[in-house]
């Protein structure tokens, strides 16, 4: 029987403590969707969305009503489009098809209009990367990914060359909305095929026919929870540790209930479960208010890579004892548009992008929602990119960059993307250039360990 | 299906009444229920079966919803699975 101090846990995480499931994503394989013509190809790409996703809000609202625990957003991950739009050519038309399947069945966003391009490019994949800009500029809600980098393969340069002009030009065609084009865009190293969380979804091609992931959160449970245990004498950090894995561990067998369920529902098969605490703009639910509770006084003060570490470590090892298929990301997200106890922390000059760095090489993902100044050569950006490729390769983990060049605006300015994208304080970065090195191209080799077989 | 019902609230007469008086109309039959004040507040968690309802679980989601903005009280249906899945193994 259940105990009316477990009934009261729950109702509390969710009443005051923002739990909720982020995102219910169904990943859907296009690779039958391929076609020389790009109408046709573009025609049963909508068709297909729209036969699938048809329930897929309805169901998530059925089950949030039932479960009493809210679900944020329904999405649908697609193969990448620059494999399916490849034999057509017909890029754009696919992601306009895209994007209306994702507005008339009221899906949220709309990942893979991705390519995975770590060792090199095809003629296509170079045509397809510069679609993108116009691409996010042109259209609602889809979302797009590239892949440049992997322990296996090592860095492909000439792709990270391209990436920092992508990032400008989409900031540039979205200038008059504070440049959110760039929001809906991330550059990853070890881009994994299942994550339900944007932009960087998609469905791998690896993957079955129709799946559901589904991404849960609760940054603001763990916190309360940490909080909790602070009761007389300060509790060690093994305590702290072991705190967030029974949390994790919770909010994980929620999210899985809520998976099968969802899946069962839709007549897809389950897929996994990403258990990321991943921040929004409001109070309480911040990652950086976790690492604050734990005993620094502002995230970005020296012992954050290491809190973050603990914390990053004990979700995984919470989620992983609650269900067989974690995959995803998994971990703490680390935006700073989107969590309010980051945007303080860079607002009262506590936190760097060169510390936020230096805590991607522990966080579940990379550089996130970070706005940087309007006239950041192309070159900077793509030198971003290639340390955090460095650190994602290096360290054998998914490490991503999704900044916004603010057109017009510098260091101390704002953007404001609204919702749950937030808004951020424009970040310095380094003064002196990477020209040189990112002009050369190439590729970096793969790293030493790398090599297992 | 069985679900809990969960309501707190400032204490004050007919709480219990009314909830229970919905939930007989709804045809749902009470299973287990306990109540307690805790620190001036009224706290009550009710198991409930809701297999004989004619009603759906989101109609009589909307009941309670009418209750609980009428009478002040804050009311949670959930499906009793996620208690069970969340904190037992």
């Amino acid at each position: 029987m259940i105990n009316s101090k477990e009934i009261l846990e729950t109702v509390r995480m969710v009443d005051a403590q923002n739990l909720d499931v982020r995102t219910i994503t169904m990943a859907v394989s296009l690779i039958d969707c391929i076609s020389d013509d790009g109408k046709v190809c573009a025609g049963k790409v909508y068709d297909k969305i729209s036969r699938y996703s048809a329930n897929l809000v309805k169901v998530g609202n059925d089950i949030a009503t039932e479960y009493g625990i809210p679900i944020v957003n329904k999405r649908v991950s697609v193969t990448p489009v620059s494999i399916v739009g490849a034999s057509s050519g017909a890029f754009t038309e696919i992601a306009k098809a895209l994007d209306r399947a994702a507005i008339e069945n009221g899906i949220d966003f709309i990942g893979g209009y991705s390519a995975l391009v770590q060792k090199g490019l095809t003629d296509a994949e170079t045509r397809f990367l510069k679609t993108i800009p116009e691409t996010l500029a042109a259209t609602e809600r889809v979302c797009s990914s590239v892949n440049v980098a992997s322990t296996k393969a090592g860095t492909n340069m000439d792709a990270v060359k391209m990436m920092g002009e992508i990032v400008l030009d989409t900031a540039r065609l979205t200038a008059d909305r504070d440049s959110i084009g760039c929001a809906k865009f991330v550059v990853f190293a070890n881009a994994v095929e299942d994550n339900p969380f944007m932009a960087g979804a998609f469905c791998g091609v690896g993957e079955g026919e129709c799946t559901v992931n589904v991404g849960v959160s609760g940054p603001g449970v763990v916190e309360q929870a940490i909080r909790n245990i602070e009761s007389g004498d300060a509790a060690d950090l093994t305590a702290v540790a072991e705190t967030v894995k029974r949390t994790a561990f919770k909010i994980t067998r929620a999210g899985m209930l809520i998976a099968n369920e969802a899946a069962k529902r839709l007549g897809c098969k389950f897929g996994i479960i990403d258990l990321s605490l991943a921040p929004t703009p409001t109070v309480g639910d911040s990652v950086a208010y976790v690492l604050e509770a734990m005993g620094l006084e502002s995230v970005g003060c020296h012992g954050t890579t290491a809190a973050l570490a603990l914390l990053n470590d004990a979700v995984k090892k919470g989620g992983v004892m609650a269900s067989n298929h974690v995959g995803g990301l998994s971990g703490a997200f680390i935006p700073v548009s989107e969590d309010l106890g980051m945007i303080s922390a860079v607002e009262r000059g506590a936190l760097s992008l060169d510390k936020l760095e230096a805590m991607t090489c522990v966080c579940s993902v990379g550089l996130d929602m970070i706005a940087v100044p309007g006239d950041t050569p192309a070159s900077v950006i793509s030198a971003i990119i290639a340390d955090e490729c460095a650190i994602g390769v290096v360290n054998n983990k998914t490490t991503a960059v999704r900044v916004v060049p603010a057109i017009g605006k510098g260091v101390g300015d704002r953007v404001d993307f609204g919702g749950l994208l937030g808004g951020a304080p424009v970040m310095k970065t380094n003064a002196y250039s990477a020209e040189k090195f990112i002009s050369r191209g190439g590729r970096i080799p793969a790293p030493i360990h790398s090599n297992k077989n | 299906m069985k679900a809990i019902i969960t309501t707190t609230g400032k204490d004050k007469t007919g709480i219990l009444a009314e909830i229970t008086r919905y939930i007989s109309d709804a045809n749902c039959n009470v299973e287990d229920i306990s109540q307690t004040i805790m620190q001036g507040n009224f706290v009550m968690i009710m198991m409930i079966d809701l297999s004989r309802s004619p009603l759906g679980f989101a109609e009589i989601k909307e009941g309670l919803d009418e209750i609980a903005s009428r009478s002040e009280l804050s009311i949670h249906i959930q499906r009793a699975e996620i208690f069970e899945q969340m904190h037992h193994v």
